[in-house]
This record gives C-alpha cells, structure tokens and sequence, in this order.
C-alpha cells in the first residue's frame, strides 16, 4: 500500500540533485541575469531599475557589434576546421596495428589536458617578434623577411588565437570520432576493399557518411565553444591589438569585472544566450529531420 | 495532476536547498566576544610566520577580539570583494591596491580613516595618507608602498659604450642609449606596457599632462600626447622596444623575462622586480643595477600603495580600526618590510632604520634604498577618477593605434578625449 503511494513520487525524488545543481547555477543565475539587465547595477550598490536601456544601448553599441562579428569570424573558421581536422587524425590514429599509435593518440589529447592559462602563455612567447615561430620563417626557412606580428598585427591576432583553440581542441573531437570510428563494421570496408576502393573512396564513401552523427555532435560542440570563447583571449591578447580580439563572451567579462557594469553586461549576456538558444534549437531540429530521413 | 504536484515539489526543494545561499555574516558571537575577519592580498604561505605573530599580539593585547585570517590571491581578491559587497558580507579588514579600493570608496562603502584614526595620521607620510583619498574622505590606511625605477643591465651597457654607472636621467638620453645599444648588441633598448594605466603614468611622469588639475577634463588630443606618440613610435620602428609593447599582457612581466635573457637593457620597475630577476637569472642579475626613476620637466613622481581599509559595515568596526591601526604601525611595518625585502613602508619612523640605508652592492638592496628614498616625494598621480576603466581604455586603444600607426594620431586622440570627456561630465 506504502508502496504504491510513493510510486508516482519515486523518479522525480531521483531528480532532485541534479535539480538544485541545476536550479543554484543555472536558472536562479539566468533569472538574475534577466533581472539584471533591465538594471543599472554594479554590485557595490544597490541595482536601479532602467527597463530596456541596457538593450537599447548595446543594440546602438559599436564595441557590441565589432565583438559580435569577432565571435561569428572564430565561428566560421574554427567550426569547419575543428569538424574536418579532428576526423582525419582520428582515421590515421584508428589503426591499432599502426607502431606507437597509443603515443600518437595521446599526444594529441595532450593539449587538451593541459591547462588553457599554460597553453596560452607557451603561445604568446611562440608568437612572440622574437619568437620560435618568427625564428622559423625568417632565419630557419626563410619565407619571410620580416617577423610576423602574430599578436601585435590586429589583422592577424584573431587568426592566431584561433590557431590555439584549433590546436587545443583536435584531441578533445578525435576521441569522439574514435568513438564513432569503432562503431563502423570492418566488413563495410573488406567489401570495398574487394570491389576496388582506395583510401579515399572508402573515406569519402564509407567512413564520413556512417560518422554523420558523430560530426553533428562535433559541429554542435564547437560551434558552442566559438561562440562562447574567452581564455584564448583573455591569457593571449587581452582583447587587443587596439581591442582587435574582443569577442562577445571577453566583452561581457570585461564590461562585469573591469568596468563594473553588471546591468549592461548582463544584458549581453542575455543577448548572447538568445542567439545560442535559437542556435541549439535549430541545430536540434536540423538533426532529428536528418535522422528521421535516413530512418 | 499527481505528476504535476511532484515536479513542483521537486521545483520547491531545489530553490529552497538555494536560499540559506544568500544569507549574510555576522561578526560578533554569542558570548560578546567579537570575530574580526581580515583578507589580504597574496601574502600566504610566504608571509605566514608574520601575518599569524602579528594577530597574536594583537588578540594578546586586545582581550576578546579575535582575527580570523584569509588570504586571497591577487588575481581572485577583485571578485571576492565585489560578490561579498553584493551578499553584503565584506570582511572587517581588507588589504586592497588603490585602483580597486577606489571603486569601494566611489560607493560610500569605507570608513573614513581622516576621521576614525585621526590620532595616528602623523605616523604616515602625507603622499601616503593621501594617496587613498577621494572627495574629503581618506578612506584606507597605507601599508606597504613600492616605487618606480629604472633597472638596467650594465653588461649591455658596456658593450653598448655607455657608462655602467650612469643610467639615462631623461627620456632623451633613454632613446639614445636604446639606439646604442639596440645597434651594438642586438637587444631590445627599453620596453614600456599600453595596458592598464602603466603608459599614463609614464607619460605624466615625461611632463604630459592628460587631465587638467582637478580631472574633469581630459588632454588627449594634445601637441605633447602628440609628440609623445613620435616618441614611442620612432622606438617602434627602430626596433628599440619590442612590439609586445603594444600588446603586453603580464605587464612587467614580459619585461622582466626578457631582461632576465639578457634581451633587454632597460624598463621600468619596481622594488621587488630585482628579486625575480635574481631568480631567474643569477648572471644577469649580477649585471642588474637601478637607477631613479626619470622624471620630465613638470612631471610627476609616482609611488604604488597597498592600503588597508575597514568597510563601513563591519560589525566590529572599532575593533577593525584598531586592528588596521596597529597592523600598519611603524614598528609591525619595519619587521615586515625586513621580512620582505622589498617593499618600503608607509610610516615616516621606518626610514630612520639602517635596513633603508646600508647597501650590500646588490641590486636588490639598491632598489629598496631608491625606494625609501623616494617614498617621502612620490605621490599617487590618478585619484579617483569618474569611469576610469572606460576613460583609460579610450586612451591607451588611441594612443597604441597611434604609435603603430593605425590611424591619424590626431584624430584617434581627438575621438578618444571626447570619449573620455562624455564619461567625465
């Protein structure tokens, strides 16, 4: 009789913890948010009630659209780069008969488990005028005749600071299509193998179609990521050359912490996760009618 | 409807485990002995030996006051504070530097140490007592200062023809010895920061004034900012300081690696600058000597404060105050610049101490002499400063663009000190 009682209330008990996680540093910080940004706050007193101005604002803000456009560039280069790059390493290192494939494999997670402040620094002196990298193209194969300003060129830097998530992130979605990988049957292979395919038609024929979900997964975690990126930024270029690299995310933090526009920033923020929402759900959309085609 | 009824409850649970979240301190115990919490900046483990001797004289001589210790590090101490001003949950006592303590005492939210330790005022220096100032309110005591000056490296001097013992006095004679050595050995002649307010302070140091007195108004667009950005870009081009300087992100930092790889010849510094030089480098460091630093005609001589102050809310505040008062004392003050090695401190007492003026011929023991030295005469050149963060953003972005070239000079300034003067009204 207990028993029966209780039921109906049993799976949703289960959920509780992962609801006060979820309630306590996501949707209570995501109404305040809301809340802040019709404020003018910046935590030190009390916040002032200012309606739409904040959105007003940024949506006449320069600085808002040059970061906007910052962050959609690092998406349209990172994304593609980080859906095809990843899927190659992954089929050179699937083979376990390859000598050394294990070092090879974590070789490249390496930069995935290293530290992005680490990283970040190791990079900046890489790029330096006297750098490793500037050493390279100018004295050890002289391509260049000049050291490249890498971080100091503002038509560069962002390109530069991509590298480095690029860099970081190969090991982190070659693992997910590894795991793809190993889903796909040998016999798919023995059999073109038998009808006379190469290694790349049996990539392009076999491999990438049957990894479909896998790059959707991909495309849809890095475009996130792209979206959102800030430590590059932040340990690597501060926002500059002449705040060349400041992306929506640094923007926010820097309106937050520095400016101490809590109000504003939020507003942004708010703006920010609109876009990434509408992005999600069509993302989400676009990948169940594909499924439900292929079924 | 049963469902319904649980996913709420479900809803209720989770908010109600978030609300105890929110609730606030409280300083003073059941039994009427009073708690004082104290934050400092970066000091543990290095310093705990000193900090705990300190609390424990202090608990030792002010019966049923305890000093709960927490040291924040530096990077971490600006967010603290602010989320505990938010949670209204400020400690007692703070060890904050100006640019951030200044935000605190914008908001009314320290106590006014003109007032409240009126009877200890003449124990400090005036530029120090003042230097924590905003409006009428002197709203933190100084602790531990640092100043400005110049290292160099004698060996590139010497192969550069120059005379090891005497560094540039103007910014002149520097952009002579940075060609000079630049052309004789290959090294960087001299390296400065646009981030942060470093190269404003440079430029009020050369002589450029970039406000009028009282900081209402800003000078940006300037013949002597202009002249200024001839200044730095002709070391650009000339390869003299390196084009990090444009983009420098650990400030110092950056020029503390490369004048420890014997890259560089010259920068700015500060007292404890030559103990990382040390560290990083024993046979540059043996090269490393320092000199004061240049000041241009009219320009100002500036010191770095760390104070400390007592927010108004504290629940303890006369316990606070006392516990400020005595941590910044001149006798607590001697024995922990002794212990530091280079830092000077705030008190007028302290300087008579032959730890001031007896040197050993190191740079390390140089640095800290010029810095007593010059501790009496310095000043903290930007008070307060209404929106400060977005009116030094708007100069330094148009004063970077302007020395790399990316742009008129005179326009990016112009554009720049309306920004600032829409910010200053």
């Amino acid at each position: 009789m207990a028993t029966r009682y209780y039921k109906p209330w049993t799976p949703y008990l289960y959920l509780v913890p992962a609801a006060i996680v979820l309630v306590t540093f996501v949707f209570f910080p995501l109404v305040r948010a809301v809340y802040f940004s019709l404020t003018e706050y910046n935590l030190l007193s009390d916040p002032r009630w200012v309606g739409l101005s904040n959105y007003q604002t940024l949506f006449a803000s320069q600085p808002f659209y040059r970061a906007f456009w910052n962050s959609v560039r690092y998406f349209l280069v990172v994304v593609p780069v980080l859906i095809v790059l990843p899927l190659l390493v992954a089929v050179l290192v699937n083979d376990r008969k390859l000598p050394g494939v294990t070092a090879f494999r974590t070789a490249y997670y390496f930069p995935v488990v290293t530290s992005m402040v680490i990283a970040g620094i190791m990079w900046r002196w890489l790029y330096t005028e006297r750098g490793l990298l500037n050493y390279f193209f100018t004295s050890l194969l002289p391509l260049l005749d000049e050291p490249v300003g890498w971080l100091t060129d503002p038509g560069i830097a962002l390109y530069a600071v991509m590298a480095v998530t690029i860099w970081k992130g190969i090991g982190y979605y070659m693992v997910i299509y590894l795991a793809g990988l190993q889903s796909i049957p040998g016999e798919l292979y023995e059999a073109a193998t038998l009808d006379g395919a190469g290694p790349l038609r049996k990539l392009i024929s076999i491999t990438v179609p049957l990894l479909a979900p896998s790059m959707a997964v991909v495309g849809v975690l890095s475009a996130m990521a792209a979206m959102k990126v800030f430590d590059e930024v932040f340990v690597m270029t501060g926002g500059g050359p002449f705040q060349s690299t400041r992306t929506v995310v640094f923007e926010i933090y820097d309106l937050a912490f520095d400016k101490l526009r809590f109000g504003y920033a939020s507003a942004m923020g708010v703006v920010l996760f609109a876009i990434l929402f509408v992005f999600s759900v069509v993302s989400v959309r676009f990948g169940e009618r594909r499924y439900e085609g292929a079924q | 409807m049963n469902h319904t009824r649980a996913l709420y409850a479900v809803l209720l649970l989770s908010v109600a485990a978030v609300l105890p979240l929110s609730a606030g301190g409280g300083s003073e115990g059941a039994t009427g002995d009073q708690e004082i919490t104290f934050w400092t900046m970066s000091l543990s483990p290095r310093f705990d030996p000193y900090i705990n001797g300190v609390i424990q004289q202090f608990e030792a001589a002010t019966p049923g006051v305890t000093v709960n210790w927490v040291d924040v590090p530096w990077g971490d101490m600006e967010t603290r504070v602010l989320t505990a001003a938010a949670s209204d949950s400020l400690p007692d006592v703070i060890n904050l530097n100006l640019p951030f303590s200044q935000q605190l005492a914008q908001n009314d939210l320290l106590v006014n140490m003109d007032v409240a330790a009126a009877d200890v005022r003449d124990d400090y220096f005036d530029g120090t007592w003042a230097a924590s100032t905003y409006g009428d309110v002197v709203f933190a005591l100084p602790w531990y200062i640092t100043t400005n000056m110049i290292f160099y490296n004698r060996a590139l001097f010497e192969a550069a023809g120059l005379d090891p013992d005497t560094p540039p006095e103007t910014f002149d004679q520097l952009l002579q010895y940075a060609r000079r050595i630049r052309s004789a050995t290959g090294a960087y002649g001299y390296m400065t920061f646009f981030n942060d307010q470093f190269i404003m302070e440079e430029l009020e140091r050369k002589g450029v004034r970039l406000f009028n007195a009282d900081f209402t108004e800003a000078r940006f667009a300037s013949a002597e900012v202009l002249e200024a950005v001839e200044f730095y870009r002709t070391m650009l081009d000339e390869g003299l300081i390196p084009a990090e300087t444009l983009t420098s992100q650990s400030g110092t930092g950056e020029a503390i690696q490369l004048f420890s790889a014997g890259e560089l010849a010259m920068f700015f510094g500060g007292t404890s600058h030559a103990r990382m030089i040390q560290e990083n480098s024993q046979e540059v460091y043996a090269n490393t000597a320092v000199g004061p630093q240049i000041i241009g005609s009219g320009g100002r001589r500036n010191i770095a404060v760390m104070n400390v102050a007592v927010p108004e809310a504290s629940g303890a505040r006369e316990a606070a105050i006392a516990f400020a008062t005595f941590l910044t004392n001149n006798e607590n003050q001697v024995v922990f610049a002794e212990d530091a090695g280079a830092i000077v401190p705030s008190t007028r007492g302290a300087l008579d101490e032959p730890f001031f003026s007896q040197s050993d011929g190191t740079a390390a023991t140089a640095a800290r002499i010029m810095s007593a030295q010059e501790v009496a005469q310095g000043t903290v050149i930007f008070p307060p400063i209404q929106n400060w963060p977005e009116v030094r953003d708007a100069f330094i972005t148009a004063f970077a663009r302007a020395v790399a070239g990316d742009g008129d000079p005179a326009d990016l300034l112009a554009e720049a000190q309306i920004t600032a003067n829409d910010l200053l009204q």
